[in-house]
């Protein structure tokens, strides 16, 4: 088998999305969606409703009163907070130990919660509507390093050897050695996954937004921004470091200073902290 | 050997000579090793950007997360544990730069020249820096010695002097 058959198969064999964060996102977004819906499909997965109440119960959410049942947490939630929750609870459980990355679950995981919390930080900045697709792209924006992680591993001295001695970035050494990037395969994961098209984009393009070829979108853009600031910032580390192109002009495009850039990051330090116990409690794979 | 944490926006000093204090994930924010050799007294402060002229409100809330505020805040609390400034020595690390970008490069090189600028203010002498590149450092500073060591691309501690 080739390494690009041997790269997709590997990806079949990801186990499915979980059906019920496509349907609360789904109804969420539906105005003629009653509360009683939302409620009997969130109660069809276990582990998304324990979670959820974990969540709502924490300090993230800073709820005065315990909340035991999924209808409560929807009404002190609010139903924008519920799909984040919903998608946290669902999506941590792809997040596991990348050994060519040499980033253990935890810390992909701390860095996915940050590019989300980042994109909608940075989206608040541009006045763009904070909504569940930016924080769901922002959240997979690495999903293909858990497939690609252990081709890369197998190839580690050949794509380091490139970064360090050809000034290429770590996603042009991928390319290079395996044919394949992690921002591509990642979207492939997302349409596997039955993600729309909007949210496969910006996994696809995050590291190269300039790449996409509709000039109008603005979100792979706000996710390139929010995984170069956690980059920056060392929120989740890998042996790729910060070996990755910054696009010119990525602030300007969207309408953004400098000032506003180091506002954000300012910002982000706050929002983890408080996050940080929504960190662990949805912990990610084990493994 | 008891390990002390120092998180980003954050400074932690010490005279125990049991302590061994720990940075993880310098990306393109900076650490600044200050040691008194004959007190024995040490800190690490981890910043994250250079000047909190636009952010005062944070610069109190975070003290340690803008170079203008931390530095001289840790000065001023390893002096509170019993160094003196005159025997103080600095080390710096970190300011890491995404390739080609405007952002990252201001903020790398901003963090490095203000620590510089600082230390030099102070009149307390840099001894070493490893600065600049594309990848994640981390460093470490035993109490007791004021051996001090980093992490950088290869993975493993090496004494930093």
């Amino acid at each position: 088998m080739n390494l690009d058959s041997a790269i997709k198969s590997s990806m079949t064999k990801l186990p499915a999305f979980p059906a019920t964060v496509h349907r609360v996102t789904s109804l969420i977004n539906d105005p003629d969606s009653s509360m009683t819906e939302l409620v009997d499909v969130i109660r069809l997965d276990q582990s998304i409703t324990a979670n959820i109440l974990r969540m709502c119960n924490s300090a993230y959410f800073g709820l005065r009163h315990k909340v035991d049942n999924v209808q409560d947490a929807i009404l002190y939630l609010g139903r924008q907070n519920v799909v984040r929750a919903v998608l946290a609870a669902g999506t941590s459980r792809f997040f596991k130990n990348t050994p060519g990355y040499e980033t253990e679950a935890r810390e992909l995981w701390e860095h996915a919660v940050g590019t989300a919390l980042m994109a909608q930080i940075l989206a608040r900045k541009i006045s763009r509507r904070d909504d569940a697709s930016l924080f769901t792209a922002a959240i997979l924006h690495d999903i293909g390093k858990i497939v690609l992680g252990e081709f890369v591993k197998d190839k580690y001295a050949e794509i380091k050897k490139i970064v360090s001695e050809q000034s290429r970035s770590f996603l042009e050494a991928e390319e290079k050695v395996l044919g394949m990037n992690h921002a591509t395969l990642g979207g492939m994961i997302a349409a596997s996954w039955k993600f729309p098209e909007d949210i496969r984009n910006a996994i696809a393009y995050h590291h190269r937004p300039d790449r996409l070829p509709d000039k109008t979108a603005t979100m792979p853009w706000i996710v390139h921004l929010a995984d170069q600031g956690c980059l920056m910032l060392g929120i989740g580390r890998g042996a790729d470091g910060l070996a990755y192109d910054g696009m010119d002009g990525a602030l300007g495009r969207l309408g953004l200073s400098q000032q506003d850039f180091e506002e954000a990051l300012a910002r982000l330090v706050r929002e983890m902290d408080t996050a940080r116990e929504l960190i662990g409690i949805v912990q990610p794979a084990a493994n | 050997m008891p390990q002390i944490l120092v998180k980003l926006a954050d400074l932690a000093v010490s005279k125990n000579p049991e302590d061994l204090l720990v940075v993880y994930g310098l990306g393109s924010t900076a650490a600044v090793i200050l040691y008194d050799d004959g007190a024995r007294v040490g800190g690490i402060v981890h910043f994250m950007l250079p000047n909190s002229a636009s952010e005062s409100r944070r610069a109190t809330d975070y003290p340690a997360m803008y170079a203008d505020v931390a530095i001289p805040l840790l000065v001023e609390s390893c002096i509170g544990q019993g160094a003196r400034r005159e025997s103080l020595t600095a080390r710096l690390a970190g300011g890491s730069i995404l390739m080609g970008q405007g952002i990252s490069r201001s903020i790398s090189e901003g963090n490095i020249a203000a620590a510089r600028k600082i230390l030099a203010g102070f009149s307390i002498p840099l001894t070493t820096e490893d600065t600049g590149g594309n990848h994640n450092r981390a460093v470490r500073l035993e109490i007791a010695t004021g051996k001090t060591f980093l992490k950088g691309p290869n993975g493993s501690w090496e004494e930093f002097r």
